[in-house]
């Protein structure tokens, strides 16, 4: 192990000294070519994470988050675009591709569940061309990071879900490689469990440092561990930003009015949609300014409205996340008529901030 | 908070050269380790292929005594290599099967050392399992006709194991099919049959490029008359060797191209 850790940490700094941005995609599509046509699975996305980035894949079920995981990791051939894994195309040199990525794909299919968790634990380490028997300690320090000390030497089939995701996710870091995958960590658990091997997470993200890549929809997973979210949908980014700013963002637009007393019904503020409650005492309001503002509480004067309280909305990921896609989908259903049917057409820049009602 | 720094501990780049020894004791530890923990089905199968064997022999010997008697060492060896040739066949192309299932193929191809190298360690690995279980069932099929062959392992073993090849060939090569189609064991069935037939085929010109023919042939004779190995012909060894040196090259290829189709269509890890 020595000379592995001696090894490990000068390239590291030679690296590190080259570049801090380590995933590099840029201009990534994929289309499935089938009986009934092409279907556009990625299109024409770009983006890059930094080394020791936490960076969370959002999206609806079939956005292409799997699909994004997968043609990073090499297992799926893009029909164009590049990816630079550390700079290494993962289509050209997959050898060095796979000493710098490991995953956990679909849960726990990942392991061999006849094993035991430490035999699982050796397998995986010698078929990366680590000697088993020269990981023992690392074995130990991970079975002790995912709390799976005592059922180290239990079959993995005879584990709760839980303890076999954190199983996987035991044998992915056993791979000793810089980059973690992570798809849909947390699918499937109860609450508890979830909430479990969240933490397990978290404790890597801060104890490892390694970049990881996390695809979830689990709000409260990628608003506790990530750095950064990435929201596609349709195959496309649709937003991409750190979750503080993402939060920061939609807590200064939206704004919860109490009135004293109900609003009459013929008064109006007039210029402004806010979303009544059903006594008209409170509303939400999106302002897009400080000026919006301003002229907002003039137009509730005139509207004879006795203000008691504003307050800032401060959602969380899944309003925002909710809010997106959802203006996505409008915006993608007004635009479609002036689309072209090829989707090349569709100006690829990447958005880095969110659509927000406002920019209607 | 965007891009934690990383401390001393960090793996920031991956490893330094993979090890083949670890690949090897990897997988080998893991088929002993299936091996002794379902020692039930190890012992179950070995059973099984005696059993079929003890049937056909004594069903045979009752329809067609004479045949038999004059053909006991080809059916004795015949019956060997086509259990181990089955049991190497299995190892590729159900191994590839079951491994896209478990979802563990993609975890196979992730890695360093690369699927090609972690496969062929895996069937090596199987083989030498199968040639052990093969040896038990030779000397019990010899025990129960009562017809002794000799068998000398510096002859044998590596002409079985060349001849084995061809059918790891194949077994790629199906594996192959399995990654892009998924549900082909209708055709293993058939391969099981054609298999057999190659064994037992007549020793033709024609016939010698069958997988597993000319390897049974050279192996009936050496066990027959007790010829060592370097008293073989050696047009007849090299034959053997560039029989099952093509079908490893065509099952290699096959499957290398299966693996680039999956990946285009992106069910590499489908089931």
């Amino acid at each position: 192990m020595g000379e592995f850790q001696t090894n490990r940490l000068r390239d590291a700094d030679e690296r590190a000294s080259i570049s801090q941005e380590i995933i590099v995609v840029d201009g990534l599509q994929k289309i499935y070519e089938g009986n009934n046509g092409t279907t556009t699975a990625i299109d024409s996305i770009s983006f890059s994470i930094e080394r020791g980035e936490v960076v969370g894949l959002l999206g609806p079920n079939g956005a292409g988050k799997t699909t994004t995981i997968k043609l990073i990791l090499g297992l799926i051939e893009p029909t164009d675009g590049s990816i630079r894994v550390n700079g290494v195309d993962p289509q050209v040199d997959t050898k060095e591709t796979y000493r710098q990525v490991s995953a956990v794909l679909e849960g726990a299919r990942n392991v061999y569940w006849r094993l035991t968790v430490r035999e699982n634990l050796r397998y995986f380490s010698g078929i990366q061309g680590i000697h088993p028997g020269e990981a023992r300690e690392e074995h130990d320090r991970l079975l002790s990071l995912v709390d799976l000390e005592h059922k180290a030497d239990e079959q993995l089939r005879n584990l709760s879900q839980g303890m076999q995701q954190k199983a996987c996710l035991a044998c992915a870091l056993a791979r000793e490689t810089p980059i973690v995958f992570l798809d849909e960590p947390t699918l499937g658990l109860d609450v508890e469990a979830a909430r479990d091997l969240q933490n397990e997470i978290q404790r890597l993200a801060e104890q490892e440092g390694r970049t990881i890549v996390l695809s979830s929809h689990d709000m409260d997973v990628i608003q506790t561990i990530c750095d950064r979210v990435i929201i596609i949908n349709n195959g496309e980014i649709i937003a991409e930003d750190s979750v503080e700013e993402l939060l920061e963002l939609f807590s200064s637009q939206t704004y919860r009015v109490h009135l004293e007393e109900p609003l009459p019904d013929d008064a109006r503020l007039v210029g402004y949609d806010p979303r009544w409650e059903s006594d008209r005492t409170s509303f939400e309001i999106t302002l897009q300014s400080s000026d919006d503002f301003y002229r907002f509480t003039d137009a509730m004067e005139e509207a004879n409205a006795k203000l008691d309280s504003i307050d800032s909305v401060k959602p969380d990921l899944e309003e925002i996340f909710l809010s997106i896609v959802d203006n996505e989908s409008i915006t993608a259903s007004l635009d479609r008529s002036d689309r072209s049917t090829d989707r090349g057409d569709v100006d690829n820049s990447v958005n880095t901030s969110p659509v927000s009602e406002g920019d209607e | 908070m965007m891009g934690r720094s990383p401390t001393n501990s960090d793996p920031l780049c991956g490893q330094t050269d993979p090890s083949v020894m670890a690949l090897v004791r990897a997988v080998f530890e893991k088929e002993l380790t299936l091996l002794k923990r379902y020692w039930f089905n190890t012992v179950g199968g070995l059973a099984a292929n005696y059993i079929l064997f003890v049937f056909m022999f004594f069903g045979g010997q009752a329809v067609a005594p004479t045949v038999f008697e004059n053909n006991l060492t080809g059916i004795i060896v015949g019956w060997f290599v086509w259990a181990m040739s089955w049991s190497s066949f299995q190892e590729s192309a159900q191994t590839l099967t079951r491994e896209a299932t478990w979802g563990t193929l993609e975890q196979t191809y992730m890695t360093p050392i690369g699927i090609f190298p972690i496969m062929t360690a895996r069937i090596i690995v199987g083989l030498a399992f199968t040639v052990t279980t093969g040896l038990i069932m030779l000397i019990l099929m010899m025990a129960t006709t009562g017809h002794w062959v000799l068998f000398d392992p510096f002859t044998v073993l590596p002409i079985a194991f060349v001849t084995m090849a061809s059918a790891t060939g194949l077994g790629f090569a199906f594996g192959g099919l399995a990654l892009i189609y998924k549900q082909i064991s209708s055709i293993f069935l058939i391969v099981q049959f054609l298999l057999l037939g190659a064994i037992g085929s007549p020793d033709l010109a024609i016939t010698k490029v069958l997988p597993l023919s000319w390897g049974t042939t050279l192996l009936t004779y050496a066990m027959e008359e007790n010829v060592s190995l370097w008293q073989l012909p050696i047009f007849d060894l090299l034959g053997v060797v560039a029989v099952s040196t093509g079908y490893i090259g065509i099952g290699y290829a096959a499957f290398g191209y299966a693996v680039r189709v999956a990946k285009r269509r992106g069910i590499m890890g489908h089931y």
